[in-house]
């Protein structure tokens, strides 16, 4: 290996920083691979190991674009994308042993350091991202300074970044952001997906055990009461015959914004699910913008949630009468449910209602049916083949949540009592360092709705009849939401509330900083108060680029080489208050000279103007001289006010 | 010469202009997908890249370079202009210094440090060469930007003509210019005594014999016959290209100077009377560089 690889050295920590973030997502070969192959190099310094020939490049190349097809199949995603970049980086150094190649690669590395901003925007990633773009930098300055040392490459790359935050905060605030994006293409890692659109046995327990937020809630004013805590996503209003599904095309309406006491206002930080349905506190009254609210009373968004979602929504946790609109009020007809499915459900749904008019007594006799016959709450349900219903009420009387709210809906719809089922998530973790609720996958639920002529669409839980414990305890066991629960923390369990805490409070603020908030920010900073977005786009993009302009001038000056020598600045002012009377010191004239025109042209500053001079030339032209004696020349050049007018 | 702020100029690299393409992506996705992450990481590359053009004109401005010599050469060979290169008050990083068309070298200068340079330049004609502007340029530290200027540092180098051999044509030695019998030359012939050595004699005629008796330093004397020196007279070539007989004198000279030969030169208008040793030599060799036929003929 050349002298030239040891410059290849810098440029292999940037990399190697800048893909660490994307370890997690990418497969265990690639990261032996990268190890290996940067490991090679580095040890091929010392040793003196041979630099792979282009041939043999090209095949480890080839090599890696088949394993990563293999790996991915012919799954192009952002995955993919960041396991090529991964393959490419790590073979990347062995052709470095030319300037253009290893700028390329630092270009490349900043390329990647942003890769990792797309899977996840939350505080330490991008505190990450400031020591990630430290260390690149810091390769840049060191392979444009052959023979440099590292210190000086590091301090360099320090202060530059150092300085630049500044302009970095200010364009951040006021670069004008869109309000929806230019073109949609699925963004790197964006997160699995939750819920899932089917509902049936099985598809919400699958989430019990995954303790991975859903989504984070801060509520605007008070918490409201643990009963209330009903998340409500996707209804489900269609069955055929084993599971329950969402309308195809889902129809919109807009609700009454009928002022009310029980309104609750609440921030969502959604993680990425891949659907459009947003969560909400039941029943959602208004969404953000870019959302629309189905008739199931659901958040339905434009685009898919293919990042972190920061969102506000009101929703009102005691729905009544007033808040229905005119086609709510109407009794809808019961769903569809077959005819040759779940038979012996039917004939159990048919004799239990028998005489009873009563739509709330015909429930309520259903419930207690649950009660009744050791039916048994549990996260791992057995399996059933056909006729799901049937199996779990005659068979198995053991279900989660999907198969109380599935059967239940059933037999009501089966004796024509409209019932829908409603999938969200119930219940949520207070952290006690934050004002907020996380709501967990484990915590996914299913409930029904049932209409009610003098109410309309009621919530009814049958999971509740089974097990009553489940409103107060999520499913893994936490307390939902009590501040004053009595479990003791331990203190790695604090430690993680702290940080998530902290991580919380920053991306519900950063990752939501949008167009809004820039709206709200020159609001308090007093301008555009009643201005459209356009005047509020153009006002943003001017000051960001007043910004620049500012910024630009003060490093200009910065760096102005400083004018230091005083004695040069007073004699200066000297000549100039001389001009003012005439008297000008033509460009080569020494001060001899000059002191000789003014004794002729005035004698009467003759005096003075000796003494300056005198003053002058030794400072500059004699080997000693006071100390004093510049201060002194300042002072006589100062009182030195020469009149227009000869005096006497 | 001192490289002020105002000459400098500043343009981007390839690599600054790939940079800036990748941070437009940057850029275009960020806005795309709403990211603010990304928009921070843009702002700050951004602002990073436009902070380093500052340090980079730091770099450079207020640097001084002051011409020292450059020795002469004969037509076609490289010539090394000898600069000093002062940085001062602070350190001066990465800063090339060509002349046009030429490689040209790095330098890194300490703080306050001065450093003498040699940089190279390729000659092609006889004559007083004098390069083109000095090219100061850096792209430190991000190795974006091109900042740098074409300082008119005033340089002078003496070049020689090409000397070309051939057999020696001489002019009338024996009769004409300086032919009488008494003429003495210092000359290869016969040895006739010695005189005390000075600077500038040839150091192949040392008496050795006579420093290590412990005498002093000596040099034999030869006396060459007056009819034996050589004159190269320009006109005497029979050729009309005035450069192609510059460097036939130019080789005839060499030659005769190998041989420790006495030598004239003679050129229209202009004559040089037969002598030897290295200051003669460089004074014929600076009438064959500088002679300009127009002016002398008129």
């Amino acid at each position: 290996m050349n002298r030239d690889n040891v410059q290849a050295v810098p440029v292999i920590v940037a990399l190697a920083a800048a893909i660490a973030p994307h370890t997690p997502a990418l497969p265990g070969w690639v990261i032996v691979w990268c190890v290996v192959m940067w490991g090679y190099v580095l040890a091929g310094l010392k040793t003196g190991w041979p630099t792979p020939g282009p041939i043999l490049r090209h095949v480890l190349a080839l090599a890696g674009i088949i394993g990563l097809l293999i790996t991915f199949r012919i799954r192009i995603d952002a995955d993919a994308f960041v396991g090529l970049m991964a393959v490419m980086a790590a073979i990347k150094p062995f052709e470095m042993a030319t300037h253009r190649h290893r700028m390329i690669t630092v270009l490349l590395t900043y390329f990647i350091i942003i890769t990792s901003l797309f899977r996840s925007e939350s505080l330490w990633i991008v505190l990450y991202m400031f020591f990630s773009v430290f260390i690149t930098t810091a390769a840049l300055v060191r392979i444009n300074h052959p023979g440099g040392r590292y210190r000086s490459s590091i301090t360099l790359s320090g202060r530059i970044l150092a300085q630049a935050i500044p302009l970095m905060i200010l364009l951040f605030l006021l670069f004008p952001r869109l309000q929806h994006g230019l073109f949609t293409m699925e963004a790197p890692g964006a997160g699995k997906s939750g819920f899932s659109e089917i509902l049936a046995p099985g598809s919400i327990s699958r989430m019990a055990t995954d303790q991975s937020p859903a989504f984070r809630v801060a509520f605007d004013g008070p918490f409201p009461p643990t009963d209330a805590l009903y998340w409500r996503g996707i209804v489900f209003d269609t069955f055929n015959g084993t599971q329950w599904h969402p309308a195809k095309t889902p129809s919109f309406i807009v609700p009454d914004q009928a002022d009310s006491a029980d309104l609750v206002s609440h921030t969502i930080i959604l993680e990425p699910h891949k659907s459009r349905w947003l969560f909400a506190l039941d029943r959602p009254v208004i969404g953000p913008p870019g959302t629309d609210i189905t008739t199931g009373r659901t958040l339905y968004s434009r685009h898919r949630v293919t990042r972190k979602k920061t969102y506000q929504a009101v929703s009102r946790i005691n729905p009544s009468q007033t808040d229905l609109t005119k086609t709510e009020v109407q009794s809808p007809d019961p769903v569809f449910t077959g005819h040759d499915n779940n038979p012996e459900a039917r004939l159990l749904a048919r004799s239990l209602t028998r005489d009873i008019p009563d739509v709330s007594k015909k429930i309520q006799r259903i419930l207690t049916y649950f009660t009744d016959n050791n039916f048994t709450y549990t996260l791992t349900p057995p399996r059933t083949e056909t006729h799901p219903v049937d199996a779990f009420l005659f068979e198995t009387r053991q279900g989660y949540c999907e198969h109380y709210a599935g059967a239940l809906a059933f037999l009501l719809n089966v004796v024509d009592v409209p019932a829908r089922v409603v999938g969200g998530y119930l219940g949520g973790e207070r952290n006690p360092y934050g004002n907020y609720l996380t709501v967990r996958q484990s915590f996914a639920h299913a409930w029904v709705e049932v209409f009610l002529p003098d109410r309309g669409w009621t919530r009814i839980d049958p999971t509740l009849a089974v097990s009553p414990g489940r409103l107060a305890r999520n499913p893994d066991g936490s307390f939902s939401y009590s501040g004053d629960s009595p479990a003791v923390f331990s203190v790695f369990k604090k430690m993680t509330f702290m940080l998530e805490a902290v991580n919380i409070t920053w991306e519900a603020w950063f990752t939501g900083y949008s167009f809004s908030g820039q709206k709200a920010l020159l609001r308090q900073l007093g301008f555009g108060t009643s201005w459209g977005s356009g005047a509020v786009s153009i006002l943003l993009l001017t000051l960001s680029g007043l910004v620049m302009a500012v910024f630009f001038w003060f490093f200009l000056h910065r760096f102005e080489p400083k004018q230091k020598d005083p004695v040069a600045e007073a004699y200066a002012l000297f000549c100039k208050r001389l001009e003012h009377i005439g008297l000008v010191r033509n460009p080569g004239q020494g001060p001899m000279d000059f002191l000789a025109m003014i004794k002729k042209n005035r004698p009467d500053l003759g005096q003075k103007a000796g003494a300056i001079t005198d003053m002058y030339i030794q400072i500059r032209f004699h080997r000693t001289c006071p100390d004093n004696m510049t201060r002194q020349l300042i002072t006589h050049i100062r009182q030195f006010k020469p009149s227009r007018r000869a005096g006497t | 010469m001192t490289l002020t702020r105002k000459q400098i100029f500043i343009r981007p690299t390839r690599h600054g202009l790939l940079f800036l393409t990748i941070l437009g992506a940057m850029m275009a996705g960020s806005i795309n997908y709403n990211n603010n992450a990304g928009f921070i990481l843009v702002f700050l590359l951004g602002g990073m890249a436009l902070i380093s053009l500052f340090y980079s004109l730091h770099n450079l401005a207020g640097m001084d370079f002051t011409f020292v010599s450059a020795r002469p050469v004969f037509a076609g060979q490289t010539a090394a202009f000898t600069i000093q290169v002062h940085a001062k008050n602070r350190q001066r990083v990465a800063v090339h210094i060509a002349l046009p068309e030429q490689a040209g070298l790095w330098t890194t200068i300490p703080k306050n440090g001065t450093k003498t340079l040699e940089i190279p330049t390729k000659t092609t004609t006889r004559g007083i060469c004098s390069p083109g502007p000095l090219g100061v340029s850096s792209v430190f530290p991000f190795g974006f930007f091109r900042l740098g200027a074409g300082l008119c540092v005033h340089m002078t180098c003496l070049v020689y003509p090409l000397p070309v051999k051939g057999s020696a044509v001489s002019g009338p030695g024996g009769g004409g210019i300086g032919g009488s019998a008494e003429t003495q030359a210092a000359g290869p012939d016969d040895f006739q005594g010695l005189s005390l050595y000075q600077p500038g004699h040839d150091v192949g005629r040392i008496a050795w014999k006579a420093v290590s008796r412990g005498h002093g330093i000596f040099v034999k004397d030869f006396t060459a016959k007056a009819d034996r020196f050589i004159m190269l007279d320009f006109d005497a070539l029979h050729s009309r290209d005035t450069e192609y007989r510059l460097s036939r004198l130019c080789g005839m000279l060499l030659a005769a100077d190998r041989q420790k030969q006495t030598y004239g030169v003679k050129l229209p208008g202009i004559l040089i009377e037969p002598g030897s040793g290295q200051a003669h030599k460089q004074k014929c060799l600076r009438a064959l560089a500088l002679y300009n036929p127009k002016k002398e003929a008129s």
